[in-house]
């Protein structure tokens, strides 16, 4: 009986244990119409693109990343599928995102990963810098 | 001399009478709220870019995306603490004796005409991001410079011996030297306030009795025209997107072939990276320029964002062919490449 209830306990604990701990399985995922309503250069080196959606139950959605498209640009309507990673009652912050965009050449698709993309386990390259404060301002 | 010449029974003002009694000191007080303001959003001693782009720092692509007012507003904007501090502390030193000479309202004419000018030619001949108000103290300058000038000359014809060259003269040849010397500071813009500067006095002394030259509205009015004139066309290139694209891209053309020679290729490929970004804002379908920065970006190891840059050349019969080739390139250099050879396949040329 003693055995029963300490094996009982162990098999109760590790369950709560695997049942708590972070999966990339159960990612979240979103998509939807949304328009980009602010890209903002938080800091020199990284960006914040802010998504409005066009369903109410929707949610907001950000990416931070150290890479914009030139093509994104704020007023633009466009399809979004992203991997949701921090959710908040606010926003949900996306991990990676697949923008949809009308382009010359159709409906072209660009991916983009979230700064925090490294510390997430996503497969990706390393983020390099490609700040330059020589090319970005002089002084009058 | 008649400007206003009262020397003796207006001497400078002190405390707060001289910031809010007089134009040099209330400018010096804009100066500073638009400094505090800047410093309360972050921008204490290195603003980013993007608080100097709000503030209303001069912009290339801002202007040529119809942004006009960058021409003005950089006057009153400074990039971090020892920027603001020195500007400041020259206009609290050159500002008030040419404001007593010259009485406020022409005082603030050469001011902030000067500054325009500064801006306009720092547009023309500088693609970087700038703020500042020296492009409006170097037209103070050439203010001070041109009646030292004129007041020497004057002085040889009736007396046979050249003054030595005054405060100012020196002060533009230092600041001249200085600007060639140091790196990161718009010469355009200097050169351009001491133009705006010069010329700006020279058409007042035709315009209000004095004593340096014979009074002629007439001839101050030509000039005035004239100016304007060459003014509004610089302005006018200056703010045209193909301009500042060729602009942009010549810049970028030069960092590129730095860091393609090799040396320093971290800062030439982040100058290069710059320059097309910023031309991208302006023709975001650009092929040429979103090659080369997809280029840059495999080359630093950002292989997923170069390939967003690769998709809109790939479609294109002579860029896939450029593709082609760099990946070619790559893997002798050793480097994967094979996202690069899949977004090929996929891609089928127009």
């Amino acid at each position: 009986m003693k055995i029963f209830l300490v094996s009982f306990t162990l098999l109760l604990t590790s369950s709560v244990l695997i049942a708590s701990s972070p999966s990339n399985d159960k990612k979240e995922k979103v998509e939807g119409i949304y328009t980009i309503s602010a890209i903002s250069g938080k800091a020199s080196d990284f960006y914040a693109i802010q998504m409005h959606p066009e369903k109410k139950d929707q949610p907001h959605l950000l990416l931070e990343t150290h890479y914009v498209h030139p093509r994104l640009v704020v007023g633009l309507k466009l399809r979004v599928i992203g991997t949701v990673f921090k959710k908040s009652p606010k926003q949900s912050e996306l991990a990676q995102a697949l923008f949809f965009v009308n382009t010359p050449s159709g409906m072209t698709p660009f991916w983009q990963l979230s700064r925090h993309a490294s510390a997430l386990d996503l497969s990706t390259t390393p983020l390099m810098k490609l700040h330059a404060p020589s090319s970005d301002f002089s002084v009058l | 001399m008649e400007f206003e010449s009262h020397h003796s029974e207006s001497p400078q003002p002190t405390g707060l009478r001289y910031l809010f009694m007089t134009w040099t000191g209330r400018i010096i007080v804009i100066n500073t709220i638009v400094y505090l303001a800047m410093g309360f959003k972050g921008g204490w001693f290195t603003p980013d870019t993007e608080l100097l782009l709000r503030f209303g720092a001069k912009d290339s692509v801002s202007l040529a995306q119809g942004d006009y007012w960058r021409f003005f507003t950089p006057v009153f904007v400074h990039i971090g603490l020892l920027h603001y501090v020195v500007n400041n502390l020259g206009l609290y030193y050159i500002g008030f004796p040419l404001e007593r000479l010259l009485g406020w309202r022409w005082f603030l004419a050469v001011y902030l005409i000067a500054g325009v000018v500064g801006n306009v030619s720092s547009a023309l001949f500088n693609v970087s991001m700038s703020a500042g108000a020296s492009g409006a103290l170097f037209g103070l300058l050439g203010c001070g410079f041109y009646f030292e000038r004129v007041i020497g000359q004057r002085i040889a014809e009736s007396t046979g011996t050249k003054p030595r060259t005054g405060v100012y003269s020196s002060m533009v040849i230092v600041n001249i030297m200085f600007g060639i010397l140091v790196p990161g500071i718009d010469n355009a813009a200097h050169l351009g306030g001491l133009l705006g500067g010069i010329l700006t006095t020279y058409t007042m002394t035709f315009m209000r009795p004095n004593q340096l030259r014979e009074f002629n509205p007439v001839i101050a009015r030509r000039i005035m025209i004239v100016s304007a004139i060459v003014l509004a066309a610089a302005m006018g290139v200056a703010t045209s997107p193909r301009f500042v694209l060729y602009r942009l891209g010549s810049q970028a053309e030069k960092s590129l072939k730095a860091f393609d020679s090799g040396r320093n290729q971290q800062r030439y490929g982040s100058e290069a990276y710059s320059y097309f970004t910023e031309a991208l804002k302006i023709d975001p379908d650009n092929l040429e320029f979103l090659y080369q920065r997809g280029r840059l970006l495999f080359l630093s190891g950002k292989t997923n964002e170069a390939l967003n840059e690769f998709r809109l050349p790939a479609g294109n019969a002579e860029y896939h062919q450029k593709l082609i080739i760099l990946a070619q390139q790559l893997r002798d250099r050793g480097m994967v490449t094979w996202q690069l050879e899949r977004l090929l396949t996929h891609t089928q040329p127009e």
